[in-house]
């Protein structure tokens, strides 16, 4: 199957802003996740004929994008934990006083998370996938993927400052409305 | 997409300890407006033309292995 002339070519394009849009969600930098997304492309239309047409492309691409980051992470783990050692030190977040959050805070914050908390925050909270579709991303159950969404979205919590007494009524993963939400 | 359930009137619950806190409630709705937000933002960005004349590039090689 040819990429270029088929209905693959369009919807990979269709895709491409939800893919940067993840892509951003792991990387430490808009440059590193455009260089992720043209890795990505460039696999994925190197792999084209691996893809079964009708499935789902979205998983597809995204998946491929998360090997390919954590392959990176792994080579290049010093220059990342220092990267996170200097944001986690500017960090400086506070809710006002409304309980709301600044977005360039909340930006901040959530790049302060581990990388498969990230992951699964904007897989299952902005993107729209399901439950089922995150865990074929993640390659993980999707038990596992509801119970890192929990652990991801306590975490966060405690990082803009709005844990309180209540912390202990987050409810454990299997109690959590079966949807895709965060 | 609206992803958090409301607060809970059933009379059935009546007397039970909730599960989820009316601020929990709040800070989960806190951060899905937010990582919606963020990633909108983002989707929202014209493609770079790094990718698009990537793209062009692989249709030009497409074109002569064709």
């Amino acid at each position: 199957m040819s990429a270029q002339s088929t209905p693959f070519r369009t919807e990979l394009i269709e895709l491409l802003p939800s893919l940067r849009a993840f892509a951003r969600s792991l990387a430490h930098n808009p440059a590193q996740a455009d260089d992720l997304v043209q890795d990505t492309l460039v696999k994925a239309l190197a792999n084209v004929d691996r893809f079964e047409p009708g499935t789902n492309l979205r998983a597809w691409l995204f998946t491929i994008l998360r090997n390919h980051y954590y392959s990176q992470l792994r080579k290049a783990k010093r220059e990342v934990e220092d990267a996170e050692g200097r944001l986690a030190a500017r960090l400086s977040v506070r809710p006002e006083q409304d309980g709301s959050v600044d977005l360039e805070d909340f930006k901040v914050a959530f790049k302060q998370l581990q990388p498969d908390h990230r992951e699964v925050l904007t897989l299952v909270g902005a993107s729209g996938c399901s439950y089922e579709e995150a865990a074929e991303i993640c390659g993980c159950a999707v038990g596992t993927i509801k119970s890192r969404v929990n652990r991801a979205r306590r975490k966060l919590t405690e990082i803009l400052g709005l844990d309180n007494e209540d912390q202990a009524l987050f409810p454990e993963p299997h109690l959590l409305v079966d949807t895709a939400s965060v | 997409m609206e992803t958090m359930a409301p607060p809970s009137n059933n009379k059935d619950t009546k007397g039970k300890k909730p599960l989820v806190g009316p601020s929990v409630t709040a800070h989960k709705a806190l951060i899905t407006r937010n990582l919606r937000l963020a990633y909108d933002e983002v989707a929202g960005e014209p493609i770079p033309n790094k990718i698009l004349d990537l793209l062009a590039q692989m249709d030009k090689i497409e074109g002569k292995g064709s």
